[in-house]
């Protein structure tokens, strides 16, 4: 508890351990009663694969102190940053949101559901389907009374 | 606290140290206490057509009811074996992080999650979806702009001013699409009336229609007491208010005033006004519903009405005498226009009973009909002006420093005209040219969802 820099113990749902400053895992209210009750042992994560954890670890220890940062320069580098970081497959980025609820990381979560949601924009109907693996499961009359006979819902 | 939880597998136990991290957890940041989830489950019944809703409880719970089916007792049963091997909402994802997924859409697309798949049309047609955006601070406030074109037709669109887009709408109801003098009014945020007004075939209406920009449709509610048009409007405490006007056959002007509750879902007689009168400009200001109008002899007259009260006075000071169209009350301020096409801005105060110069956007745009600022309506916290020709103005009335030139900031043109981007406001642009200048706005109103 004596020096700044207090180091603490995560072990994923693979075994794999990680350490992280006590700053970082503050932030994650999931733990955050352990982390302050000054636990020594290495705090299980259940749900958490090591490479997710590990994703997860660094995009907390990037953001932290930066996103209260009023510099724009620092936020326009964060923000190409956090760019990059989500250039994932479907697969990761859900599993980052199950990993940002487990572990209640609100910038991490609103993040990653905000990607989840852009990806919807301008896409056609058929588009979105397709990259959330819906299918069209309206009857033909249903679609009809949906869509219309009306001109306002054509061209999507 | 924990809104909806996991649809599949029950929530993992958090870490089994010592005490449960839950109890400390300040908050869910994906579904937060939000509203039961009744209505949730029984929006099945917006699939039928809004023709057949009868009825629907207005206000925070809407839920429409369809016809009475004789099925009713089999469908719901098999509805709720259905929920309980309803596939998720996105694959691969647990239905609460799917939802804190799909709330943050951006509004301009719902119109395109709704024809997705019946999940999705399920979710966002329930209360849970918006209410959700609602909590979060994710709404969205969209201009609804009705406009009367030169044939005399009734016709609205929606401007997104984040993406700066016209959208579509859906035709309002027959009765309205000629409709001469009616009221237009939203109540809950995302619900629009439009009541009463003349047919120019069946004469004046007690009519009540309104449409939820929650659910992209057309709903009736009940009647008003009398028959009326060019009367008078306004919402206080989210109850919808109407007074004098006209009335068809006798031929008179009426003194009678009524209040909606959505919540009661009626209308009630409240106190007549002491003259009979034909309101042409209202606003509600400190409290009070202020109106001016023609009296049964053609002479103009203010009257204000208390709700408390429920009592009506005559009024005669410098606010009403100096009192123009279009004029709205913002964060406790009265403002109105100072000229035709809405360049400047006057305030109205209150210590010298006067109205005085607040802006000027330094910006004469001409006295045509078609640049007339037609309505003044607040939209995110700023002051929104729209003129006949659907350009739109953003004035940021709040802004300390109230000069264009050290603050360009404050006043800001976010629809010139021919400003359209989409197909539909193209094609709607080309009608409106081939109507000449000639239409003209209606009414003006911001819906939130």
């Amino acid at each position: 508890m004596s020096s700044k820099k207090k180091v603490i113990t995560l072990r994923s749902s693979d075994g794999e351990i990680f350490e992280v400053e006590e700053a970082v895992a503050l932030e994650w209210l999931t733990i955050k009663p352990l982390v302050e009750s000054g636990c020594t042992d290495a705090i299980p994560l259940p749900q958490v694969t090591g490479n997710i954890l590990a994703k997860v670890i660094e995009y907390c220890k990037k953001h932290i102190g930066a996103s209260e940062s009023e510099d724009r320069k620092i936020l326009y580098e964060l923000e190409s940053w956090d760019a990059d970081f989500i250039k994932v497959d479907q697969g990761t980025l859900f599993d980052l949101i199950r990993a940002a609820d487990y572990l209640t990381i609100k910038t991490l979560f609103e993040f990653t559901c905000q990607t989840v949601a852009d990806t919807i924009k301008h896409k056609t109907i058929e588009e979105v389907r397709h990259i959330f693996r819906e299918s069209n499961d309206f009857t033909p009359e249903e679609e009809k009374e949906i869509r219309g006979k009306s001109w306002w819902l054509q061209g999507l | 606290m924990e809104g909806v939880r996991r649809n599949a597998q029950p929530s993992p136990p958090p870490p089994t140290h010592q005490q449960s991290p839950n109890g400390q957890r300040g908050f869910r940041v994906h579904a937060p206490l939000v509203e039961s989830m009744s209505c949730y489950c029984k929006v099945d019944a917006g699939l039928k057509t809004v023709a057949g809703a009868r009825k629907f409880v207005p206000g925070s719970k809407i839920c429409i009811q369809p016809d009475i089916n004789p099925n009713a007792h089999r469908s719901k049963s098999s509805r709720r074996e259905r929920t309980r091997v309803q596939p998720p909402l996105l694959p691969g994802l647990p239905d609460d992080l799917a939802i804190g997924c799909l709330i943050r859409v951006p509004r301009v697309e719902h119109r395109k999650l709704r024809v997705v798949c019946k999940r999705w049309y399920r979710l966002l047609a329930g209360n849970y979806f918006y209410s959700l955006r609602k909590n979060l601070g994710l709404a969205e406030e969209w201009v609804y702009v009705m406009k009367r074109d030169r044939d005399g037709h009734i016709s609205w669109h929606a401007f997104d001013p984040i993406y700066q887009l016209w959208q579509p709408l859906p035709p309002v109801p027959t009765e309205y699409s000629e409709a001469l003098g009616f009221g237009c009014a939203v109540l809950s945020g995302c619900h629009l009336y439009l009541f009463g007004g003349k047919d120019p075939l069946r004469g004046s209406m007690r009519r009540v229609v309104f449409y939820s920009a929650r659910t992209n449709r057309w709903h009736k509610a009940p009647e008003m007491l009398r028959k009326r048009h060019f009367f008078g409007f306004c919402v206080i405490n989210n109850c919808l208010y109407v007074a004098g006007g006209e009335c068809d056959g006798i031929q008179r002007t009426l003194r009678s005033a009524e209040v909606y509750d959505p919540n009661r879902n009626r209308w009630t007689f409240i106190t007549d006004m002491s003259t009979a009168m034909v309101p042409f400009i209202g606003v509600v200001y400190d409290g009070k519903w202020f109106l001016k109008g023609l009296g049964s002899h053609q002479e103009v007259m203010s009257e204000a009405y208390s709700p408390e009260m429920n009592t009506w006075n005559p009024i005669s000071d410098g606010m009403v005498s100096g009192w123009r169209n279009p004029s709205i009350s913002l964060n406790g301020e009265l403002y109105a226009l100072d000229c035709r096409d809405g360049c400047r801005i006057r305030i109205y105060d209150r210590e010298t009973d006067s109205w005085n110069n607040l802006i000027d956007s330094k910006v004469h745009l001409g006295s045509s009909r078609a640049l007339e600022a037609a309505a003044l309506v607040p939209l995110n916290g700023k002051l929104c002006i729209i003129r006949n020709n659907m350009s739109i103005s953003l004035v940021d009335v709040s802004s300390p420093d109230k000069h264009v030139e050290t603050n360009p900031q404050i006043w800001e043109n976010i629809a010139g005209k021919g400003h359209f981007r989409n197909l539909v406001a193209n094609l709607w642009s080309s009608i409106a040219g081939r109507n000449g200048l000639k239409s003209h706005v209606v009414h003006c109103q911001v819906l939130q969802a």
